[in-house]
């Protein structure tokens, strides 16, 4: 028997971090499942899923925990695997547009009152090219429950792309 | 002195060389200088160390030597006089018109009007932007609709740009878009080769017959029609509306002073041409179109959009807006891949309705229609039958087998007609056309013996549309329009915008990748004899011979500065140029039966026009990364080849890149792509380090398109006009754009403007320079853009580091100053910088482009040791300001490049808020004190423009004190 592990963990970016987690996996006969990892401002930081043995589970959360050097971990266990029943369809969302306060939380106020879950959100503010205007850029993947309508969330999104006055494009 | 000059012969006497001179800034002295601080012997070893062995020309440039501006101008009045400025009635879009002369002179002549830039600076563009604005508040006061943008290329591209903003924006998901047959031939011309490579499906017909059947996402329409038949569209656009489809009209905007405007009767698009606002008809153009549409549609709209926002003051501040639309933000996925598009001809109607106001246009517009109204009756009365119901200002009339006599009897008194078909003529009337003219095209029509006088006729006449036709709604109702009208106060509102901008007359502008040179005045005044600007584009081609020994001697120079084979001087702008070449490598690969390769690689750090353009010509962009030393990875492109090869269409490159550098990859690369059957596009932007030294025709290219408003002196205008001509290697020659209209053009692709040669009327400015500079000129201005840079980069190296450079440390024409550690450190980013440029009197350099957080500066040929010098001088008291930051002795959130640019206003009011003195604010070095430049206003706040979008001009009452 196997049981599902939640890995978290951010702190200073250095080589070998990824390294000294596999070996753990792998010491207490873990499997390296699905895994988001990402490096911004000098950090690093991950999610990820393993499959552990039951039986060596808590000697191998001590070991990651006592390994840790630097970096802050945090582990939990999968009490309920997400179905996927209950979503329909997946899309990506590009949005572009004058720096501002505020764009974030509008379009995830949007998302939320339409039935979309963020399954993965990037983000960054560039500096326009020519005219040095500070741009935010943003990639969303969401999925949207049954019962809610692509047409809908596409026909909200536009009208506040109007308001903010960013692009927005629901692909 | 005058000892040695008497040692000389006459031959050496002459002045021969004196263009050449003029034209480069650094003098013998200055050269040597800068020579030795590079450690260089000569221009010759300057060039050898830079440009690679492996691309170097081997042949002599076949361009003639040097003439003198006197001979220049001589042989082009010469040429001139060969061409027959008849009166031509030919309209399509196209019509004479008196440009006022204080606007001729204070605008379309002066230098502080053509020299300037686009308006990416805002702080030192408001002048412009002012006159922008209110061309935009003309075409949307004009068409009825909300918003209006600040110029297209033509009407005929403009048409094209308003079926995809319809695709864009209709909630239709049908394919087709409906064409009226009854639009003038070029845009239904220009919109079809465009609709090829987009998979619209094109239908044209007749629109008052519906197209209930058809699957349509929008419809075109012409008002009045290509007949001179003005039509009620209302049912039209209904119809279209319930099938979810949108509505573009092409409007003549004279007529929108008297009709109804199609923002009245449905429309949701309205596209045009302003020339007949007081711009020459110089054989196609320059000349602004315009677009117009709903302001729901706002973010969809293609070009440039000027808005107003304020500043840091909280005062009134214009500044382009909505740039999230455009190429250089969103590459392949702008709405549009227009970049350069015809500003200063935009400012020039733009001051024609200041000029005349409403009640000026109005009356103009009466007049011509009065004018045809009795030219109509006349003819009525000679027993001519009228096709033409309603009109405005063309009438078609029945002329049977007479109709090739009519056109030719018309010649020889003067007049061009136009011959709509075998049985059909066609007269447009216009501003310029007097009671005499009638008279006389009426004893052409109805025979010497007709003796009707037009004040007879007047009086019988009537000239009244059908009520529904009529305009009801106010126009150019803004204080602008109806303040100026007395010569002293135009001169003096030209004057004072003018005086708020800084262009090349006032500084350098050393914008990377923009080639902001001399544009010499000897160049342009061929521009204005009318000769040059009094043809209408299509005229028969016997009475342009002057026109047709110009394109022919400039095309043939621009294969020689090229070595590709042939040119189409269609293109105008380098945009539109990269369109065409990417649809001649399509028509190439379709010839062979490849037509399904359809991809195409470009650098990330590309010029946005180019994915934009790739998509616009329906090929799919894949990207090709660069390496750490900012040049083409050679391993990811073999990659890339492994993975696309079979499916190649073509690589865009720039070179030398537009990082600077010449890379010496580069023929490996060409070969590379060519070894999987793909085409090499290269991007002529940086011609300026190649002319004389390097053939792209030679070393791998297979088609090119040049910047003639960069490399070949042609004045940037504040954003346009350009001409983007093509150069293409044999095998391409058959897929150059062909003609709308005119006959013996290329037949393979559709043509891509709505004039064969494009904006011809400026294209004397590049055979003169090329004509003056000659060979030997051409080089030298090559050798001195490359050496300028590579002083100015060696001088700033210690302040900033230089991003690129080749393996020897050295540049191309252009430098990238990297200031991301600055801002890493300290917080100061390339805004701060840019905007405390403006204090020290200078335009700052590109911004951000092709690497964010960066300045690319590009001094160009025609600077002098002493302005560079100038600008490295600022640019190190800037550095030391940013040191003073860094240590503290400067407020890290209070310091003058946080606060930039200072206002004449801010600096001498009586209170000074910051920790920093007014002295350093203003007058940071002393030679400031002998010359300035004040920014009319403080840094303009972004954000707010755009969230509270205002694109026309505001009404009185927001000017009045609460």
């Amino acid at each position: 028997m196997t049981k599902s592990l939640v890995i978290t963990f951010v702190g200073d970016d250095r080589p070998g971090i990824v390294e000294s987690i596999s070996k753990i996996i792998v010491q207490y006969d873990g499997e390296w499942i699905e895994s988001r990892l990402a490096n911004l401002s000098g950090k690093f930081a991950g999610i990820l899923r393993v499959n552990i043995p039951e039986a060596k589970c808590e000697d191998f959360t001590a070991a990651l925990k006592s390994s840790a050097k630097g970096l802050n971990i945090n582990i939990e266990q999968v009490v309920k695997e997400q179905s996927s029943e209950g979503h329909t369809q997946c899309y990506k969302l590009e949005l572009l547009g004058q720096d501002q306060p505020g764009i974030i939380h509008r379009i995830s106020s949007v998302l939320a009152n339409n039935g979309a879950t963020v399954e993965d959100l990037e983000s960054e503010v560039i500096e326009a090219s020519m005219s040095g205007e500070k741009l935010f850029k943003a990639s969303i993947t969401l999925c949207l429950a049954e019962g809610y309508s692509a047409d809908t969330l596409s026909e909200v999104l536009e009208d506040l792309a109007n308001e903010l006055i960013v692009d927005i494009e629901l692909g | 002195m005058s000892n040695t000059l008497n040692k000389l012969s006459i031959d050496q006497l002459q002045q021969d060389d004196d263009f050449k001179s003029r034209h480069i800034g650094p003098d013998a002295i200055e050269q040597n200088a800068m020579l030795d601080l590079l450690g260089l012997s000569s221009l010759d070893a300057l060039i050898d160390k830079i440009v690679p062995e492996s691309i170097r020309r081997q042949d002599v440039m076949s361009i003639q030597p040097g003439l003198t501006e006197q001979q220049s101008l001589a042989m082009l009045k010469k040429m001139a006089s060969k061409n027959r400025v008849l009166k031509s009635c030919i309209g399509m879009g196209y019509y004479n018109t008196f440009t006022p002369p204080t606007i001729q002179r204070n605008i379309l002549e002066n230098p502080a009007w053509y020299t300037a830039y686009t308006p990416y600076q805002a702080e030192i563009s408001q002048g412009r932007m002012e006159a922008m604005l209110n061309f935009q508040t003309m075409v949307a006061d004009l068409s009825g609709l909300e918003l209006a943008n600040a110029s297209m290329l033509d009407e005929a591209t403009a048409c094209a740009e308003a079926m995809t903003l319809c695709q864009r924006m209709s909630k239709s998901r049908g394919k087709v878009f409906f064409v009226a047959e009854d639009c003038h031939p070029q845009n239904i011309a220009v919109v079809k080769t465009r609709a090829a490579t987009l998979d619209i499906e094109l239908v044209i017909g007749d629109p008052l017959k519906g197209f209930d059947e058809l699957d349509i996402f929008g419809v075109l329409l012409q008002y009045p029609a290509t007949t001179g038949e003005v039509k009620d569209y209302r049912a039209v656009c209904d119809q279209a509306h319930e099938k979810k489809a949108l509505v573009a009209v092409a409007a003549d905007l004279l007529s929108l002073t008297l009709l109804t405007p199609p923002g009245d009767f449905g429309a949701d698009v309205a596209v045009g041409n302003t020339q007949r606002f007081g711009v020459p008809l110089g054989y196609g153009g320059p000349h602004a179109a315009y677009m117009a549409t709903r302001d729901a549609y706002k973010r969809s709209m293609p070009g440039r959009l000027i808005g107003l926002s304020i500043d840091s003051h909280g005062n009134p501040a214009y500044r382009l807006a909505l740039q999230t639309r455009e190429q250089h933000i969103r590459r392949e996925k702008a709405t549009s891949n227009i970049c350069t598009a015809q500003a200063l001809l935009a400012v020039m109607a733009s001051m024609y309705a200041v000029y005349h106001g409403p009640r000026g246009l109005t009356r103009i517009a009466q007049r011509v229609q009065r004018l045809t109204a009795i030219l109509a009756a006349g003819l009525q009365q000679s027993g001519f039958t009228l096709v033409t119901e309603n009109y405005f200002d063309t009438i078609t009339f029945e002329t049977n087998e007479k109709t090739d006599e009519f056109m030719q009897l018309a010649v020889e008194n003067g007049f061009n007609l136009r011959k709509l078909n075998d049985n059909l003529l066609s007269v447009a009337l216009d501003e310029t056309i007097t009671a005499e003219d009638v008279e006389t095209l009426w004893t052409v029509l109805a025979g010497e013996g007709c003796v009707l006088k037009v004040s007879d006729v007047d009086e019988t006449v009537n000239p009244e549309l059908p009520e529904e036709f009529n305009r009801q709604s106010d126009f150019l109702t803004n204080q602008v329009f109806n303040s100026h009208h007395s010569e002293t106060d135009m001169m003096r509102y030209m004057r004072h915008l003018a005086d708020k901008d800084l262009a090349l007359d006032r500084a350098m502008i050393p914008l990377g990748s923009c080639t902001m040179k001399l544009n010499a005045v000897s160049e342009l005044m061929p521009v204005s004899w009318a000769e040059f600007g009094g043809l209408h584009p299509y005229v028969p081609l016997n009475q342009a011979e002057g026109y047709q020994q110009l394109t022919q001697e400039l095309e043939q120079m621009l294969c020689s500065a090229t070595g590709y084979d042939a040119v189409s001087l269609q293109p105008n702008s380098g945009a539109q140029g990269e369109y065409a070449g990417l649809l001649a490598i399509r028509a190439y690969h379709d010839s062979r039966g490849e037509g399904f390769r359809n991809i195409c690689l470009i650098p990330a750090s590309a010029h946005g026009t180019n994915p934009a353009s790739a998509h616009m010509a329906g090929m799919k962009v894949v990207v090709v990364a660069t390496d750490e030393g900012g040049n083409i990875s050679l391993e990811d492109l073999t990659a890339k080849l492994e993975k696309y090869g079979e499916n190649l269409a073509a690589i865009m490159i720039t070179y030398p890149s537009t990082h600077g550098v010449f890379e010496a990859s580069v023929v490996e690369v060409c070969e590379l792509v060519h070894q999987h059957g793909g085409q090499v596009y290269i991007d002529g932007a940086n011609m300026n380090a190649m002319v004389g030294v390097c053939s792209p025709g030679k070393f791998g290219g297979d088609v090119s398109h040049l910047n003639l408003h960069k490399t070949f002196a042609i004045p940037h205008g504040g954003g346009g006009p350009g001409v983007g001509p093509i150069g293409v290697g044999e095998h391409l020659k058959p897929f150059l754009p062909g003609y709308a209209v005119v006959d013996n053009g290329p037949e393979q692709v559709g043509p891509v403007a709505g004039a064969p040669w494009g904006s011809a009327g400026i294209l004397p400015i590049s055979w003169a320079y090329i004509a003056m500079m000659g060979r030997e000129g051409l080089i030298k201005a090559t050798q001195l853009a490359i050496l300028n840079a590579n002083y100015l980069a060696q001088r700033l190296k210690d302040f900033y580091p230089i991003l690129y450079t080749d393996p020897n440390g050295m540049v191309a024409h252009e430098c990238i100053l990297d200031l991301r550690p600055i801002k890493d450190q300290t917080g100061i980013t390339v805004d701060d910088i840019a905007k405390r440029l403006i204090d020290y009197g200078f335009h700052a350099p590109t911004m951000s482009f092709p690497v964010p957080g960066t300045l690319m500066v590009e001094p160009t040929e025609s600077e002098s040791k002493v302005e560079i010098d100038r600008f490295c001088d600022a640019m190190i008291a800037i550095k030391k300001e940013i040191d003073d930051v860094d240590s503290g002795t400067l407020d890290k959130d209070d310091n003058p490049l946080k606060s930039a640019p200072h206002t004449v206003v801010s600096v001498s009011g009586n209170k000074w808020g910051h920790s920093y003195s007014r002295e350093l604010a203003g007058y940071p070095v002393e030679s400031l004190k002998v010359s300035k430049y004040w920014p009319p206003v403080g840094r303009v706040d972004n954000v707010y423009g755009d969230k509270n979008l205002v694109c026309s001009c505001p009404a009185i009452s927001e000017y009045e004190e609460e």
